[in-house]
């Protein structure tokens, strides 16, 4: 038999709940709606005039070869800052599942940068590399690579990439020690004793173990990318030089509070909301499932 | 087959010594147990003898070669772990083929001996299958397969059937023993369970505290303990120790007594040791009243409370005996297998 706890006041679980669902319906779901609805409408370029006209918003894009090219940018981004970032953390999870002094301060310093805000984070790594002033351009210039993220594209996506991969590491460091601590540690001394070194180990053993975790942080990791680093692309270089740094999520604002294309705009939050709602169900299906081993 | 020697062996961890100096010889193909209650050391010197914890002072030689400061796998070991530490993103056949592929070993080579240590241990079925996908005693065996596939000098037990049922345990018990003679691999073997130590080791080391308090064969350590800890834990049920004094003529134990057996030449104040399988039943010189009955089934165990002393003295009788309890039960003890021990230093007298 089981034991239950039983309440007689029917109205309390809806009062506990109802902070939270009236913020979700306040702040998600009620913008969310509108978005959609605007995304069927056309405003004229002063807002006097708005015309319903279906699906046009969401062909016109499909027409846009800008648009289009965001897209292929913003694939290229979220791959590499979820590579960088994931490469990073792997790397200092496996020193600091050996590092045995000082482990605790190695694992603090690690987390810090996950506690600073994007905003902040891209002003950091603007001062870092500012062409004038900043000191890893200083640096470069000796090795005479000449940097300025204002005017070459390939540099400015890269300093982007790296600030918002830096942001990244700690989380994913986090998952990855907690991953690593999860495995036996028999499990290592019995490869140790079956004669596989370090590096061999953490490839055959350690690597194949913590996979669920790495699959789900490449998840976490792309979400991040498309919609978290709005900040520190706002930060460093605002979608340019020309679009090149213009990913989805920025485009979504640049065209619609700049360019106030405002029922462009919608559409392009509308496809944003889908491919977010279909990487989290692909996450869930992957996760509900046992890892099988 | 080889030898294995610890000399003067110590461990500590950061200032607390836990192994205190340990010396023992094993001597080719030798199935040493190393038995102990939860805490002695037993692993840690295991894991000494592996590599896998450093040795703070002392030796411990292979085949007369010191291995200090060998890696494990230099070593020419294998290990068996507790929850057997199979790799669970692998078939049983890779579990068994990893070391071997490590070794550079030729692939038909390595089909051959997984094959050949499979059947041996009557794994062939599972050979595809992960760890995951087998029962307690299959898990178990492929991790002895593991450790036999690697042809090894010296295998290491740690409480490999601890995670085993009762009736799995004594089966594998008995595979163990046999498996180890045919192959007469030295081998060091841990357990808390003195059942197991008895019955499957050459010899036993008897480890309290980081000290290796007695080692010999079982029946010498059975028969002859050195020390009233080597008596108290070895041997089932334990040993019975009473408080008493010794005089004269007789030997006090509360107000009642025996007579002092003549090789007893000490007087005063000592510690009187019986094995429950000890007593005698036909004769009642001394009685207790009953508190509890423990039916075995073949034997019953009487606790029987004696005036001045808080732990009951355990009787193991005939299975037939019909006691009650709070009933006088009379008793007294085969005087041929009594124990005297030091009430201060423990050691044993008589
Ligand atoms: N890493 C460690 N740091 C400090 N002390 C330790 C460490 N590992 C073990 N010890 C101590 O060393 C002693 C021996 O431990 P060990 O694991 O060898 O005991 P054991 O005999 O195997 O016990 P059990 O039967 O419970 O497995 C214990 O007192 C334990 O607290
Ligand atoms: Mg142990």
């Amino acid at each position: 038999m089981h034991k239950r706890v039983h309440y007689n006041t029917s109205y309390l679980p809806y009062l506990l709940v109802a902070p939270q669902i009236t913020i979700t319906l306040l702040f998600f779901i009620w913008p969310a709606v509108q978005a959609l609805y605007q995304s069927f409408l056309l405003e004229d370029a002063f807002g006097l005039s708005t015309e319903f006209v279906w699906f046009d918003n969401f062909a016109e894009l499909y027409d846009s070869e800008n648009y289009l090219n965001s897209f292929t940018r913003t694939a290229f981004f979220s791959v590499s800052v979820a590579a960088l970032s994931m490469g990073f953390a792997l790397f200092f999870a496996a020193l600091a599942d050996r590092v045995i002094k000082g482990s605790h301060t190695y694992r603090t310093l690690l987390i810090i940068p996950y506690a600073v805000a994007p905003v902040l984070a891209g002003t950091l790594w603007l001062f870092l590399f500012n062409p004038t002033l900043g000191i890893v351009p200083y640096f470069l210039d000796i090795v005479s690579i000449n940097w300025n993220h204002k005017l070459n594209s390939g540099q400015a996506m890269s300093l982007v990439i790296i600030a918002a991969a830096w942001k990244q590491v700690s989380y994913n460091f986090l998952f990855f020690v907690a991953a690593m601590h999860s495995i036996p540690k028999s499990l290592i001394e019995a490869a140790a004793i079956d004669g596989a070194g370090p590096l061999h180990r953490f490839r055959t053993i350690i690597f194949p173990l913590i996979s669920p975790t790495t699959f789900f942080l490449l998840v976490v990791n792309i979400i991040y990318a498309f919609f978290d680093t709005f900040g520190i692309i706002h930060a460093i270089t605002s979608g340019g030089p020309g679009n090149s740094t213009e990913i989805l999520v920025y485009k979504v604002f640049n065209d619609g509070f700049v360019g106030l294309d405002l029922g462009g705009s919608a559409a392009q939050s509308v496809i944003l909301m889908f491919i977010v709602i279909l990487l989290t169900v692909v996450q869930f299906k992957y996760v509900e499932r046992k890892v099988e081993y | 087959m080889s030898t294995i020697n610890m000399q003067q062996l110590k461990k500590s961890y950061q200032d607390t010594e836990v192994i205190h100096g340990i010396n023992i010889d094993i001597e080719e193909g030798e199935f040493i147990v190393l038995v102990g209650p939860s805490g002695c050391g037993k692993s840690t010197l295991l894991r000494m003898v592996a590599g896998l914890e450093s040795i703070t002072s002392g030796e411990v030689k292979i085949d007369d070669k010191v291995v200090n400061d060998l890696e494990p796998k230099d070593r020419g070991i294998s290990m068996v772990f507790q929850n057997y530490a199979l790799y669970p993103h692998m078939t049983v056949y890779d579990n068994m083929a990893y070391g071997l592929k490590l070794m550079k070993m030729p692939k038909d080579e390595i089909d051959k001996r997984v094959q050949d240590v499979a059947k041996l241990l009557q794994i062939q079925d599972y050979l595809q299958r992960r760890p995951s996908k087998l029962s307690g005693g299959q898990r178990q065996r492929v991790a002895m397969g593991r450790a036999i596939v690697r042809d090894p000098k010296v295998f290491l037990f740690d409480e490999p059937l601890s995670n085993l049922d009762a009736k799995l345990r004594v089966q594998m018990r008995m595979q163990i023993k046999t498996l180890q003679q045919k192959l007469a691999v030295t081998t060091i073997y841990v357990t808390h369970d003195q059942v197991e130590a008895m019955t499957m080791a050459d010899r036993l080391v008897v480890l309290n505290n980081g000290i290796a308090a007695q080692i010999g064969t079982p029946m010498e350590i059975y028969d002859d303990p050195k020390d009233q800890f080597v008596a108290g834990f070895i041997g089932s049920p334990a040993m019975n120790f009473l408080d008493c004094e010794v005089c004269d003529e007789s030997i006090k134990i509360g107000q009642q007594s025996i007579a002092t057996p003549t090789h007893v030449t000490q007087r005063g104040k000592i510690v009187l040791g019986i094995r429950p399988e000890h007593f005698n039943q036909s004769v009642s010189d001394l009685q207790g009243t009953v508190q509890m009955i423990e039916k075995l089934g073949s034997n019953v165990l009487l606790y029987l409370k004696m005036e001045n002393s808080e732990q009951p003295v355990v009787i193991q009788c005939d299975g037939q005996l019909d006691a009650k309890i709070g009933a006088v039960y009379p008793f007294s003890f085969n005087t041929e297998k009594l124990y005297f021990f030091d009430t201060n230093t423990q050691q044993r007298i008589y």
